[in-house]
């Protein structure tokens, strides 16, 4: 299997920030492996979920990859409280199940999951579907930057244009004298 | 909300979102068509022909497209690869439809392009899933290729406006100086109109500059200022400036003193704009010199591939700390000087361009200012050329 030719296609994401959210440390290694494998260097993962609302305000992950059945706090809450006070740029979270009832990805959709994956994981489509969100939340970023600097550049200009008029100002006082 | 009517709601909001399905078995196609009209897509096209894709494409521009994986006459990875070389550039998701699940053909499509795959027999929450994420990932590009198109447009807009206002302000002022400055020439004027006639002609002349020079940085700082150059002569270019100012110099007494002595003064340069950088310089020498003061300007040759021209003024001087900062826009070191400052911000990037310096250098309070212009030369053309001859700086 070439995987190296492969690898091209994520080295422009491996820089994005993943939060990994598992009670089951197995599953958590694998995912990491699969991802440091892949080149992500800013990977963060917790087995206990009552971290995941501070670790999320501390890391700011590009993407979080969580699992629905989990002590003391479960992804669905998770994913209420994450959605509930988060009101910025696209934030992907890739719901992680063993459980293909379809009753349970409608709840974990409704409730403002972006994607689910299935376990046991497949490798390629883990893969495929973390470099699919990252893509579609770069390209959020890019947008929302672009408008940020839209408006810095006009409020930039407009302070020049104040700045030349002053200056216009002051000379043609001058001149009048 | 259900989510049923989530995914509904999606798709209403994608409902003018175009999909293609290319697949030759009749009841996958049918499938796929009920089940997206089903939830809201209006806008669905299908081939059973692969060796159509392309043309489909063409005329019809989907924003997703359905492949199947195993076609006769064309399959799906040729059908991926033709699309990939044919929308290079462009995000066109594909999502390929396959019933095999080995890593293999997996590894295989994604390689040729597909950007992600659906299992058969379909999971009709899945495919609409996908869907909608593929869509909302289309309305994004779409989005951000809109609010590049603005800001390319509104900076068009605001060049255009530039050029335009700079005709519009520096048109009704020809006439006034035209009229004033062939009539300040009449012999029987009272010495009041005479006065007042020189005080109109000095304001309109310094606000056509100040909207050049305006107009130049602007231009520079968008990288619109552009340069021909060719080969000049540095000596003859330093002349015509001095021309220029000639009429300060007089007014002021001051004493000029010229060593134009660099036996290599061929420059690649665009003159118009060097000859403004040297304009710029005397200029201001001249401002700061004090009445009766001295403005010495020569040149040589440092290095052997290289001209330095510096022009001196015995005026009061630059405080260490200014020094760097006199090239900056609207930086006026002493603000009862007329101007917008402009000049040698527009001299640096000018000189910047020609892969030139240009600084300032002063020994402090009352020792003058001395600015050093360097500039690479062409060598070994001097000599050959006709217009040295022409070059003898005006005494």
């Amino acid at each position: 299997m070439n995987t190296d030719t492969w690898n091209a296609d994520f080295s422009a994401y491996t820089k994005m920030r993943i939060l990994i959210v598992d009670d089951e440390p197995a599953n958590v290694a694998l995912l990491e492996d699969m991802l440091s494998d892949q080149g992500y260097v800013c990977v963060k993962s917790t087995t206990d979920s009552r971290d995941v609302v501070e670790l999320c305000n501390e890391f700011d992950p590009d993407l979080i990859l969580l699992d629905l059945f989990m002590p003391h706090l479960d992804g669905f809450t998770i994913l209420e409280a994450l959605r509930g006070d988060r009101t910025e740029v696209f934030l992907p979270i890739i719901v992680l199940t063993a459980d293909v009832n379809e009753e349970t990805k409608r709840r974990a959709l409704n409730l403002g999951a972006t994607d689910f994956l299935n376990k046991p994981l497949d490798h390629i489509e883990v893969l495929l579907r973390i470099r699919n969100m990252l893509e579609t939340r770069r390209i959020h970023q890019l947008l929302d930057n672009r408008r940020a600097a839209l408006e810095d550049a006009v409020a930039a200009r407009t302070s020049e244009l104040h700045a030349a008029q002053a200056e216009l100002d002051k000379v043609q006082g001058r001149a009048g004298r | 909300m259900n989510e049923t009517e989530q995914l509904h709601g999606a798709a209403s909001r994608f409902s003018e979102m175009k999909i293609l399905i290319v697949d030759d078995e009749l009841a996958n196609v049918a499938l796929l068509e009920d089940l997206l009209s089903d939830s809201g897509y209006t806008q669905v096209k299908s081939i059973m022909d692969p060796r159509l894709t392309i043309q489909t494409c063409a005329e019809f521009e989907p924003d997703v497209v359905l492949l199947d994986l195993r076609m006769p006459h064309m399959d799906g990875f040729a059908v991926l690869e033709a699309l990939r070389a044919k929308s290079a550039g462009a995000f066109l998701p594909v999502i390929v439809l396959t019933a095999d699940i080995d890593a293999q053909s997996k590894y295989r499509a994604l390689r040729a392009g597909a950007t992600d795959y659906l299992l058969k027999p379909f999971d009709h929450l899945e495919v609409l899933l996908r869907m909608g994420l593929f869509m909302e990932r289309r309305r994004i590009e779409y989005e951000l290729h809109h609010e590049k198109t603005k800001a390319e447009a509104a900076s068009a807009a605001k060049d255009r406006f530039l050029a335009m206002a700079s005709h519009e302000l520096r048109a009704p002022l020809t006439p006034v100086l035209l009229w004033a400055s062939g009539t300040v020439q009449a012999s029987n004027l009272s010495p009041d109109l005479q006065g007042g006639l020189e005080m109109v002609c000095r304001n309109v002349q310094l606000e056509a500059r100040m909207i050049d020079d305006m107009l130049d940085l602007t231009r520079i700082t968008r990288g619109k200022l552009s340069l021909h150059r060719r080969l000049a002569d540095a000596h003859e270019l330093i002349g015509h400036a001095i021309e220029i100012v000639r009429g300060e110099i007089e007014a002021r007494h001051l004493n000029l003193c010229l060593a134009l002595d660099a036996p290599e003064h061929k420059v690649r340069a665009d003159s118009t704009r060097l000859q403004q950088v040297f304009w710029n310089v005397l200029r201001n020498a001249c401002k700061f010199a004090p009445e009766r003061g001295t403005i010495s300007v020569r040149s040589f040759n440092e290095e052997a591939d290289k001209i330095c021209i510096e022009i001196s003024d015995s005026g009061v001087g630059l405080e260490p700390q200014s020094l760097e900062k006199i090239f900056e826009a609207f930086e006026q070191v002493d603000s009862n000087k007329d101007g917008l400052g402009l000049g040698l911000a527009i001299s640096k990037a000018i000189m910047t361009m020609h892969d030139g310096t240009i600084c300032a250098r002063s020994d402090g309070l009352d020792q003058g200012t001395t600015f050093s212009i360097t500039l690479a030369v062409e060598k070994g053309t001097t000599e050959n050329d006709a217009l040295t001859k022409k070059a003898n700086p005006p005494k």
